[in-house]
């Protein structure tokens, strides 16, 4: 596998056609501004891509980065803090990969938003932005939404090496009720900006697709002329959801008829040591395609959690302790854990962001059912790589991990920080798909975590 | 023997609250497309918006068909109805006559009854018979939840009995399917909404399963079940009592404890018994007289407690043809969530009710309005979903797509040839041999297209040979590359060849003139997999 650093590729072709094609095909205005955008999206934060490990569910803040040993009885937890290779800092015993590679990570013990349902928290978790109000149940994916950070990263840093510059994999964010909660798509910018979703349950991540067969890289004449008709279809469409459609199903032939991009996809030229170093199961497979991604050009890829059952992700209303031990824990130390041993030793860490995040955290008591309830009031996140300086604790939750005590984080902060390290700022505008702008940085980045 | 009595509760009414008297809605006896406009309208010119023009007939046929028979009109189809004035009523008169209206609902009702749940079991056959004698959809409540006697091999009951391993979804998508109530989040704690929606809610309406058990794939009750507790989330222990989503209970009068242990247990060790002579005497074990199941029943049907499960399914249906309900979210329908046309909900499901849940009346009379028949086209940003100003464009379902990528790719047995039975049988036959394919996604509200679907339609060797197998030979007899323009695009998207359309296919049959049969291959293919073709427009 040959090391390729994102910034020393040329704008490829595609993004010139789409330029080039924008007075034939008589485009507004605001496509002559995304246009612009994209072609001065050379964003100079000091991350080039960023990689985000989503804990669907939202993960107990006390039994992972936060562990409160001395918290009154009734809501201290069964497991023991663990030393890190940072002194002083400690972290829950079940996550004892992670321990030793703690000069690399900040945590932040303080985030909030307030929110205790799940909707409102991925949204705020996978945006940085408020979601809009909803008349009933919880946020559904609506194309009047704010941007998820996979489609401004795609909108301002655009596509490379015929992959999507976003990327989401092996599942979307959801439940056994929804299947997709808002927050994951481009929303106002538009269906070309998504990012390439790889949701087959059936597809174990790494292999090929069931039934794909690649297309030959040099087409055919027949698939050419094939395709050029399609084009002219595609293009003559006139409502959103069919133009959506065109652009999804143009984007997944591209990336999927190029074996080339594929590749990145596929891990048969992985040694089997490293699939076992992330863990070989659905979670650490994706991880380990995600750092792929990232050396192929990928600006930013998205893994949640998996998991078969709802009873399987981190929303442990009961039996809290037993699942977080036996069934959720362990992998995604292994993986978050292998992550950043194998970007450090390739020395991509500096250039690649490692957020660790979820919907929100856990109550600080302990229900009847031995488990912990939503708790958006206070939880903890984790960056790393990237230029955040590692070895570090921002903010301080209270006694019993139940609210900010010290330097509160609002989940927009957070989002800032992240955005801070990938070069985009609060000035940076996006123009949505109606031709309004907007600003996808809303807080203030967390300085002193540079 | 444990007895069972209905104790009429003031509890919470979940159910939305009747916004008006039955005498200040719309009478009666007007049909149900105006009733539908007219309240439409009213809302459209209250927020001044004026709602986009009917749209051309050959897209409305295709539209109806699509709807009502789950498949695309053929070419001899639409070219018939474009040679006269299109007269809708007597097109979907016809529509909803025919038997492709049987395959389709049941079809799209097996899949509303799994619930999103891809696993879930099947009940087509059940719906299929259920649709050709047109079941009234209470009637087919019962014989779903097992609460009717109904004989008969197609097996109804096979939605709870196949879902009895796991009480939490069945009791999930009971309350949601039929009620219009996802009460999940209850299991855990109180709805985040609706703060009276607490957990006794959810294993209220688990109980009225507690009973039943698989017996060699029968259905059956027991006669003795200690019902049990709940923890709740401060631990404290709470008694389960059948109680249905309005409030209203149902109290067992349950024997001593020591007493219900021991029944318990003779009960046990009598099915234990009756099991093991099963083979040989095929005898069951007794159950209750009047079940839990059948209490649900009459509960969620009496007269306080309909309107929501008529509500439910004009909810459901609205949501399929006007690709937005009248609530939104469908399984969201509580006090909290207002309706957009509440006196129109509540008129179709007094109208439904008072029909006998007449399904097919219903359907029929949904398409009808001018709402539904508006064009899909908008210039500038399209005005609110709720309301129905512009139509929705929506995907196929895997169902509509299999098939009518079989009617476009082999449109023969629809022309009207030779007599009217043999065409019918011509038709049958095709229509049974199609199955449906995997690969296209149901579509939900959050709706994205699979990866699957371009990689299977661009590299699929078999899909791509039976694209069009039998119409671009036909198209080849045709003379003049017009003349095939027109009937593919006739035959595969049910409307004449614009200018635009023989400009394009035109110039590249020409440039490929030389290999004609691939020329019109790629025509074919480029055709299906155009966007026009994959949604309902």
């Amino acid at each position: 596998m040959t090391r390729t650093h994102p910034t020393q590729h040329p704008w490829n072709r595609r993004v010139f056609l789409q330029t080039g094609a924008i007075s034939a095909l008589g485009l507004a205005l605001p496509d002559l501004f995304r246009a612009r955008a994209a072609l001065h999206g050379r964003l100079n934060g000091q991350a080039k891509a960023c990689i985000l490990l989503y804990m669907t569910g939202g993960p107990a803040q006390q039994e992972t980065f936060d562990p409160r040993p001395d918290a009154p009885s009734g809501t201290r937890g069964e497991f023991r803090p663990i030393a890190t290779s940072v002194n002083g800092i400690q972290i829950c015993e079940h996550l004892p990969r992670l321990a030793k590679l703690m000069h690399h990570c900040a945590i932040f013990r303080s985030v909030w938003h307030g929110s205790n349902t799940h909707g409102v928290g991925v949204h705020y978790n996978l945006t940085g932005l408020k979601p809009p109000q909803r008349r009933a149940g919880e946020p559904q994916l609506d194309r009047k939404d704010p941007p998820g950070i996979g489609g401004v990263m795609r909108y301002l840093r655009g596509d490379r090496n015929g992959l999507p510059a976003a990327v989401q994999l092996p599942r979307a964010v959801g439940d056994q009720n929804n299947a997709m909660w808002a927050g994951q798509h481009a929303g106002v910018l538009g269906a070309r900006y998504d990012p390439l979703f790889l949701f087959d349950e059936t597809w174990v991540p790494g292999t090929s697709l069931p039934g794909f067969v690649p297309a030959r890289d040099v087409s055919t004449d027949r698939q050419k002329g094939r395709a050029g008709l399609l084009g002219s279809l595609q293009r003559r469409t006139t409502t959103q959801a069919e133009q959506d459609f065109a652009r999804f199903q143009q984007l997944a032939l591209d990336v999927l008829n190029s074996q080339k991009s594929w590749r990145a996809f596929r891990l048969d030229d992985e040694k089997p040591a490293t699939i076992e170093r992330y863990g070989d199961n659905r979670f650490g497979r994706s991880v380990l395609i995600a750092r792929r991604l990232v050396e192929a050009g990928v600006a930013l890829v998205t893994v949640p959690w998996v998991y078969r059952q709802s009873e399987q992700n981190f929303d442990t209303h009961n039996k809290h302790f037993t699942k977080m031990k036996s069934l959720l824990l362990p992998p995604v130390d292994r993986a978050f854990a292998a992550l950043l041993e194998d970007l450090h030793e390739r020395g991509l860490l500096g250039s690649t962001l490692v957020a660790w995040t979820g919907e929100f955290g856990r109550t600080p008591k302990i229900n009847g059912n031995a488990g912990r309830d939503h708790w958006g009031k206070v939880y903890s996140a984790v960056l790393a790589g990237g230029g955040i300086k590692g070895g570090q604790v921002i903010g301080k939750s209270d006694r019993q991990g139940g609210l900010p005590a010290d330097n509160p984080v609002h989940v927009t902060d957070l989002f800032a920080t992240m955005y801070r390290a990938l070069g985009v700022g609060p000035e940076t505008e996006v123009i949505d798909q109606t031709g309004r702008p907007m600003f996808p940085v809303q807080g203030k980045p967390v300085l002193a975590a540079f | 023997m444990t007895t069972l009595r209905t104790l009429s509760v003031v509890g919470l009414i979940l159910a939305t609250a009747l916004v008006c008297r039955a005498e200040e809605l719309l009478p009666r006896d007007r049909p149900i497309g105006e009733v539908i406009d007219h309240h439409v309208d009213a809302k459209l010119s209250q927020a001044k918006v004026k709602p986009a023009p009917q749209v051309a007939d050959a897209i409305l046929v295709r539209r109806l068909y699509l709807d009502l028979v789950g498949r695309i009109p053929a070419a001899a189809e639409a070219r018939l109805h474009a040679r006269e004035p299109l007269d809708t009523k007597k097109l979907i008169d016809a529509l909803v006559s025919s038997p492709g209206f049987a395959r389709h609902n049941a079809n799209e009702f097996d899949v509303l009854l799994r619930n999103n749940n891809p696993l879930a079991a099947s009940v087509r056959p059940y719906l299929l018979e259920a649709f050709k004698e047109n079941r009234p959809w209470d009637a087919m409540f019962r014989d779903l939840i097992g609460a009717s006697d109904r004989p008969g091999k197609s097996r109804p009951e096979a939605f709870v009995l196949k879902r009895l391993k796991g009480p939490d979804g069945l009791t999930r998508d009971v309350s949601s399917v039929f009620f219009g109530l996802n009460i999940t989040c209850a299991q855990c704690h109180r709805h985040p909404e609706i703060k009276d929606l607490t957990q006794d809610y959810f294993f209220g309406m688990r109980a009225f399963f507690a009973s039943s058990y698989d017996f060699h794939g029968n259905l059956l009750e027991r006669r003795h079940v200690r019902l049990g507790d709940f923890r709740d989330k401060k631990g404290e222990t709470r008694k389960v009592s059948m109680m249905f989503l309005s409030g209203a209970r149902v109290e067992a009068e349950a024997l001593p404890e020591k007493e219900l242990l021991a029944a318990i247990q003779a009960e046990a060790k009598l099915i234990q018994e009756k099991a093991k002579e099963y083979a040989r005497k095929k005898e069951l074990p007794p159950g209750p007289k009047f079940g839990s199941r059948k209490q649900l029943a009459k509960l969620a049907l009496d007269g306080a407690n309909r309107e929501m499960f008529a509500r439910s399914i004009v909810n459901r249906l609205w949501f399929r043809f006007y690709g937005h309900g009248l609530v939104m979210r469908v399984d969201q329908m509580h006090a909290k969530n207002k309706a957009s046309h509440p006196e129109l909900l509540q008129w179709l499901a007094r109208d439904l009710i008072e029909h006998d849940y007449d399904l097919k009346r219903l359907i029929g009379g949904l398409v009808s309005s001018r709402a539904y028949a508006r064009s899909s086209q908008w210039k500038g940003e399209a005005p609110p979903r709720e309301l129905f100003a512009v139509a929705v464009v929506r995907p196929l379902t895997p169902a509509q797509w299999s098939l009518s990528h079989r009617v476009a790719s082999d449109p023969q047995p629809y022309e009207f040839t030779g007599t009217e039975e043999a065409r019918r049988k011509r038709i049958e036959a095709l229509e049974t041999r199609t199955g449906v394919v995997n690969f296209i996604e149901q579509p939900r509200e959050d709706f994205q297209i699979g990866i699957d679907e371009p990689l299977k339609l661009s590299n699929d060797e078999g899909l791509i040979r039976s694209t069009g197998d039998k119409l671009v030979p036909s198209l080849r007899k045709l003379t003049g590359p017009r003349k095939q323009i027109e009937e593919a695009v006739w035959a595969v998207l049910s409307r004449p060849a614009t200018a635009e359309d023989l400009a394009l296919f035109g110039a590249y049959l020409e440039e490929r003139k030389a290999r004609p049969e691939d020329a019109l291959r790629q025509m074919v293919w480029a055709l299906i997999n155009s966007p026009e073709f994959r949604f309902n427009h």
